[in-house]
């Protein structure tokens, strides 16, 4: 049993973060915690595990029981009844090879050198990851590290297993994974937390959804009372994805729109990393003026791979790339919006723009509503709808004709993203084109006007609002 | 006896030679130490850290050592002028050293790197030296970043090209915005990291009986007392 009562937290003293939360959860049973980004939903998950208190100099009014034992009070320490595992696998995963990783969790928690081997074996192979057990962690795909992260967070069977956006980078077929993981955790009879703000993933098998909205909860709903219409659509309303994408109305779908002639052609296209395993093998395409082209397909199948050959950044490839109508390059958006900044402030990068791109100053603060309130700030500080928002301006600041867009909408809330789709159609209105590498299917039926499907090697076209209900029916909710 | 070395052994080594490296202040001093360690380090760690991060890093360190030479030792007699450019022994001299540190440095840390698995580095270091899980977990955890170093810098390359910066080093302030989005990346994964262990029990890790050093251990130290005693008596 679980039995969350927090009366206030903060990371710095007299600033709550987090107030008056207070929730249940019973055994074998999941409390989806929703939330826009901001919410405290990251903080909540660091107050139940106590790593807010104990290591973040943090502090904490309340209690958190599992079992009876205050997690924040109790001398069994919380890394003995809580698995958290955390939104980017990158950022969890400690150790270079799946065994250490695993080893490393029972090794901390004095389990017998014999007995860890046993279970990591078990693990591992529970997870489809024993014959890698001894490759680098950095050869593994992003679904593999996903699962690595699941299985190094639970090795130790705890009580209570929390999951931080578990679905955030993730392709509908590591979804669909995380799903099955969950659903064998209930039945176990574990305590699941899952903080998410695409709820929809979780909706039927949820027995409770909390809502935080500015570090408080706000509203708890039943089984029962989730499966309203009317609920559902109040939800939507206020920020949550909480649809799958046939369940929208079709009036939110993207409208036909007018664009322009062809201006890119790609033609008997073949990548690579190793010669002899080409990534994708004759793909062809064409890119029009204004038009706002999907790439879908699973995490590793070579859409960034294709994008930074585009790019020009990515040299192991034959076939034809060509810029047409006095196009003559394209700008490639990393899926990591830190690596394109380069100063240290927002001010700074800005006028970095400006002074390599001819644009006026003015014109390019223009098109950053949170300038005002903080140009001084660090990049690197800005929350992560921010600093997407950031690097979309400093792309366009370039002038480009063609903009590349890897996973742009990676851990965005559902308000953060309609922001990003006003930002990219509104360019898309002025003539640029958009690639966009993606498996989130709300591109797919809010903005793309056309949509490419990598399947093993190969691309074939399909019609955006097919390929968003095959990624929902992939991840398991159509 | 037993063969086989203990991790914290290397990692002494790699202590004791980078400690060398600060107190040697001649390039006749550093030389030996610093081609053996250098050519075996980066023989025996490119198994492990991409070579392309080794190759960026060395032309990182002597692009900066040349521009330091340059700045702040151009004394002595003239060695070589090109056009209004005249370098001069002290800064040969500078350079050379500070490469030769770099090698020597980076070379030991690789064959500890080379040589150890991490979670028995992590073991050794709490057990034979006593150093505190914390300490120890950290110093095992470059193993893991050195590859996410090299996919940063790589990443970093194509934004600076894409905005139309140079993406080769030539001023401190190119260098400035290389490291910066890496400092930042680094501290960000850093601060995660920290979570992710203390989430997994590492402050519960119990240290295990110290093990008795063995001949790999004797050979180990005796190369490194064999290196202080080739820098400064022969």
């Amino acid at each position: 049993m679980l039995r969350v009562d927090v009366r206030s937290a903060g990371y710095r003293v007299d600033e709550a973060v987090l107030r008056e939360t207070m929730f249940e959860g019973g055994e074998g049973e999941l409390v989806l915690v929703g939330g826009a980004s901001g919410s405290g939903k990251t903080t909540l998950l660091l107050t139940i595990s106590g790593i807010l208190s104990s290591l973040l100099g943090g502090w904490v009014e309340g209690s958190v029981f599992i079992d009876g034992e205050d997690l924040l009070r109790s001398e069994i320490p919380a890394s003995r009844l809580v698995g958290l595992v955390l939104q980017d696998p990158e950022k969890q995963v400690l150790m270079p090879t799946p065994l250490d990783e695993v080893l490393f969790t029972l090794e901390n928690l004095g389990f017998d050198e014999s007995e860890a081997l046993t279970r990591a074996a078990e693990l591992l192979r529970r997870f489809g990851l024993f014959d890698k057990r001894f490759d680098h962690v950095e050869t593994l795909s992003g679904g593999e590290k996903r699962r690595l992260a699941l299985a190094s967070a639970t090795s130790h069977k705890p009580r209570l297993v929390m999951l931080d956006e578990p679905t955030a980078s993730m392709d509908p077929w590591g979804i669909r994974e995380v799903r099955g993981f969950v659903t064998d955790l209930i039945k176990e009879g574990r305590n699941v937390l899952i903080v998410e703000h695409k709820i929809k993933y979780f909706l039927d098998i949820a027995d409770k959804l909390v809502l935080l909205s500015l570090g408080r909860k706000v509203s708890e709903y039943s089984r029962n009372e989730l499966a309203s219409r009317d609920l559902l659509k109040k939800l939507r309303g206020i920020g949550l994805d909480v649809e799958p994408v046939h369940e929208i109305p079709e009036a939110l779908y993207g409208k036909e729109r007018r664009i322009g002639e062809v201006i890119l052609a790609v033609e008997g296209l073949e990548c690579w990393h190793d010669r002899k395993r080409p990534l994708l093998k004759d793909v062809s395409f064409e890119l029009r003026k204004g038009e706002i082209l999907a790439l879908v397909g699973p995490n590793g199948s070579g859409k960034t791979t294709l994008l930074k050959t585009i790019a020009g950044f990515h040299k192991g490839y034959s076939g034809e790339i060509a810029f047409r109508g006095g196009v003559r390059n394209a700008f490639y958006i990393s899926q990591t919006p830190d690596y394109m900044f380069l100063e240290n402030s927002v001010e700074r990068e800005l006028r970095l723009a400006t002074s390599k791109t001819g644009h006026s100053f003015e014109a390019v603060v223009s098109k950053v509503p949170f300038y005002e309130e903080r140009k001084h700030y660090p990049p690197y500080k800005l929350s992560l709808g921010q600093r997407r928002w950031l690097t979309l301006v400093i792309a366009w600041a370039h002038k480009p004709d063609i903009i590349l867009m890897d996973e742009p909408t990676a851990g965005l809330d559902l308000s953060l993203l309609n922001s990003l789709f006003e930002h990219v159609r509104e360019l898309s209105e002025g003539g640029v084109s958009f690639i966009i590498s993606t498996h989130d299917p709300r591109v797919l039926s809010g903005l793309a006007d056309r949509s490419l499907v990598i399947d093993g090697g190969k691309v074939k076209e399909l019609e955006p609002y097919k390929a968003a209900l095959m990624l929902e029916s992939i991840a398991g909710v159509y | 006896m037993k063969t086989r070395y203990r991790e914290s052994t290397l990692f002494l080594y790699a202590l004791g030679t980078s400690l060398l490296a600060f107190v040697a202040s001649s390039v006749e001093s550093l030389i030996f130490p610093s081609l053996i360690n250098g050519i075996l380090g980066f023989a025996l760690g490119s198994k492990k850290i991409p070579q392309k991060l080794l190759v960026v890093l060395l032309i990182l360190n002597a692009w900066g050592a040349f521009i330091n030479g340059l700045y702040f030792h151009n004394t002595g007699e003239e060695v070589i002028s090109i056009q209004a450019l005249t370098i001069k022994r002290g800064a040969v001299e500078s350079f050379l050293i500070v490469t030769l540190r770099f090698f020597l440095i980076a070379g030991s840390t690789l064959i500890m790197l080379g040589l150890a698995n991490v979670r028995d580095l992590i073991r050794s270091l709490e057990r034979d030296l006593r150093i505190p899980s914390g300490i120890a977990f950290s110093i095992a955890y470059a193993f893991r970043l050195f590859p996410l170093l090299s996919k940063d810098l790589s990443e970093i390359r194509i934004a600076r090209k894409e905005r139309g910066s140079t993406s080769v080093v030539l001023s401190p302030k190119h260098l400035r915005s290389i490291l910066l989005p890496m400092l930042n990346i680094s501290y960000e994964r850093a601060v995660w990291g920290g979570i992710s262990a203390e989430l997994r029990g590492l402050r519960l890790r119990k240290i295990s009986k110290r093990e008795s050093p063995g001949l790999g251990d004797l050979i180990i130290l005796s190369a490194l007392a064999l290196q202080w005693i080739i820098s400064f008596y022969l």
